[in-house]
């Protein structure tokens, strides 16, 4: 499973990134987690299983949701709270449980 | 507060999204976003060349002519590079052909450009003077052959022939267009009137828009604008300089001849104060309040925060410190964030324009710490004592609102910390 992260330019979700790899190192669960700018959402939805949006580019949700779910990629913003507490643990599972209620 | 909230969320960040996501003010930022690499590797011969210690710039100056060369190569390139960078993002944003949009769009550029008496380019209109038209012709030639397209008025070819030769072939019609046009608007302006369209656009646009974001006022408008959207959660920097880039970057080449010629630089606002002075680890000087958290919290959250914070705040990168405090939406800090952005840039746009401390005139990137970026983007070391001096006076007005929210929190912690001891208490009984 890949879960991709997406903020302004790529950096203060790459912290987030480091987190949410430990954090699914305790979890033994096996995904991949990127962090990219926004920009490149159009291809990274081509790989994407999970699309997390940074709370502050969080207007493009509504561009991006029709994507999204035409192209079966689940993608919500990341919790607010959770991404300024850099929680990665909280995550992973915002992105593990939008991808159950999908499948 | 939260009916505001409200209030805000409902209705200005819908606007604000949709000025982010316009497409045209899209491509021109992503267009001359392209530039970056160039402008940042020109900013180094730059400093090389005109370095901040006096005795080292002496040195320097019998070899200023041949550092100038990738100076000219990079930066001086900003108009060139823009009006292709742009075309190709806009014709992208359509799902067309972005190399085609993009060869049209410098073609385009290049008849509208005069050479100079000797018969040679004008070096002087290919860098940021040119950006404004560079900007117009871009959007020009996409839209005209967008619509080319779209009525199907291209040169068709059979199913056989690979897509990279028709591809360039349904440039053909709308680039013969596109260039007429350009060349006889071009040709009768100066025919009539003996002007070219940089002349036209550079009096129009460029002028009265620079004036404007230029001045103090534009500054503090944009800065306070920034920290609005940012205080609702929102990136500011993004939204605003999809508007204002062109402006700030425009402004900066100018100080770049201006330092090239060894004259004295023209402008204090532009790219560097607008992207790094104002705001230092972070929009609303935020690395003030890291250092508060980590210095003077004594709430545990702030604490962790803080010390969790404080060295990607160092590299201006503040998501933890907006979203963890938070920042966002949140009375208490909300009045500061905004004020403290405005008083550093009238406290730094006097000190430059008094001749206190130098103009800046180098691009860096975003993520270099101060007070090095501020030495760096003026290229003097009293850059460098400015910027801490504005970083003390965030520090002195965040402190009374910190205090305030600190002690919320710390209450709040208490609180629950007791809660908690009644709860195991009345478990183990």
């Amino acid at each position: 499973m890949r879960i991709v992260l997406l903020c302004a330019q790529g950096m203060s979700t790459s912290l987030l990134v480091q987190k949410m790899r430990e954090a699914s190192e305790r979890l033994e669960s096996a995904v991949e987690i990127e962090a990219h700018a926004v920009d490149a959402f159009d291809q990274q939805l081509k790989t994407a299983d999970v699309i997390l949006l940074g709370p502050q580019i969080r207007y493009k949700k509504g561009e991006f949701i029709s994507k999204a779910d035409a192209a079966n990629v689940s993608l919500d913003v990341i919790d607010m709270a959770a991404y300024g507490s850099i929680n990665g643990e909280k995550v992973l599972k915002q992105a593990l449980d939008l991808r159950k209620k999908r499948s | 507060m939260n009916g505001f909230n409200q209030l805000m969320e409902r209705y200005f960040m819908p606007v604000a999204g949709k000025i982010s996501e316009q497409r045209h003010l899209k491509a021109v930022r992503d267009g001359i976003i392209s530039a970056m690499p160039l402008l940042i590797i020109g900013s180094v011969f730059l400093i090389i060349s005109s370095p901040p210690i006096e005795s080292w710039a002496e040195f320097m100056e019998p070899y200023a002519e041949t550092l100038n060369i990738p100076v000219n190569a990079t930066f001086g390139m900003l108009g060139l590079v823009a009006v292709f960078g742009i075309s190709y993002s806009l014709a992208k944003s359509y799902d067309m052909d972005g190399l085609s949009a993009g060869v049209l769009g410098l073609a385009a550029f290049m008849v509208a450009t005069p050479l100079t008496d000797e018969g040679n380019l004008p070096l002087d209109l290919m860098g940021a003077e040119g950006l404004f038209i560079a900007i117009v012709l871009a959007i020009f030639t996409v839209e005209v052959y967008r619509f080319f397209e779209s009525k199907h008025i291209v040169i068709k070819m059979p199913s056989t022939v690979p897509p990279s030769v028709w591809r360039a072939f349904t440039a053909l019609l709308p680039g013969f267009f596109i260039i007429l046009i350009v060349w006889g608007v071009d040709v009768i302006l100066d025919a009539s009137f003996g002007l070219s369209l940089h002349d036209v656009i550079g009096t129009v646009l460029k002028a009265p828009l620079e004036l404007i974001g230029g001045s103090l006022w534009g500054a503090l408008i944009a800065v306070f604008l920034i920290s609005l959207l940012w205080a609702l959660g929102l990136h500011g920097e993004s939204i605003v300089a999809s508007v204002l880039a062109p402006i700030w970057y425009s402004l900066t080449e100018a100080n770049v001849a201006a330092k090239q010629a060894g004259e004295e630089l023209p402008h204090v606002v532009g790219q560097p104060l607008m992207a790094i002075w104002f705001a230092v680890g972070g929009t609303g000087m935020a690395f003030a309040l890291a250092i508060l958290f980590v210095w003077r919290a004594r709430s545990k959250h702030l604490k962790n925060l803080g010390k969790m914070s404080v060295w990607s705040s160092f590299f201006n990168i503040s998501e933890p410190i907006m979203f963890g405090a938070p920042v966002v939406l949140n009375p208490l800090l909300f009045i500061p964030f905004l004020l403290v952005p405005l008083v550093v840039t009238i406290i730094t746009y006097t000190s430059m324009s008094i001749g206190l401390v130098g103009k800046p005139f180098v691009i860096v990137p975003w993520t270099t710490p101060p007070p090095f970026s501020g030495i760096l983007t003026t290229g003097d070391w009293r850059g460098g004592v400015l910027m801490l001096f504005n970083l003390v006076v965030s520090l002195l007005i965040y402190y009374p609102f910190f205090r305030l929210y600190d002690k919320k929190l710390q209450k709040d912690e208490k609180a629950e910390e007791s809660d908690e001891e009644k709860k195991a208490i009345s478990e183990d009984v």
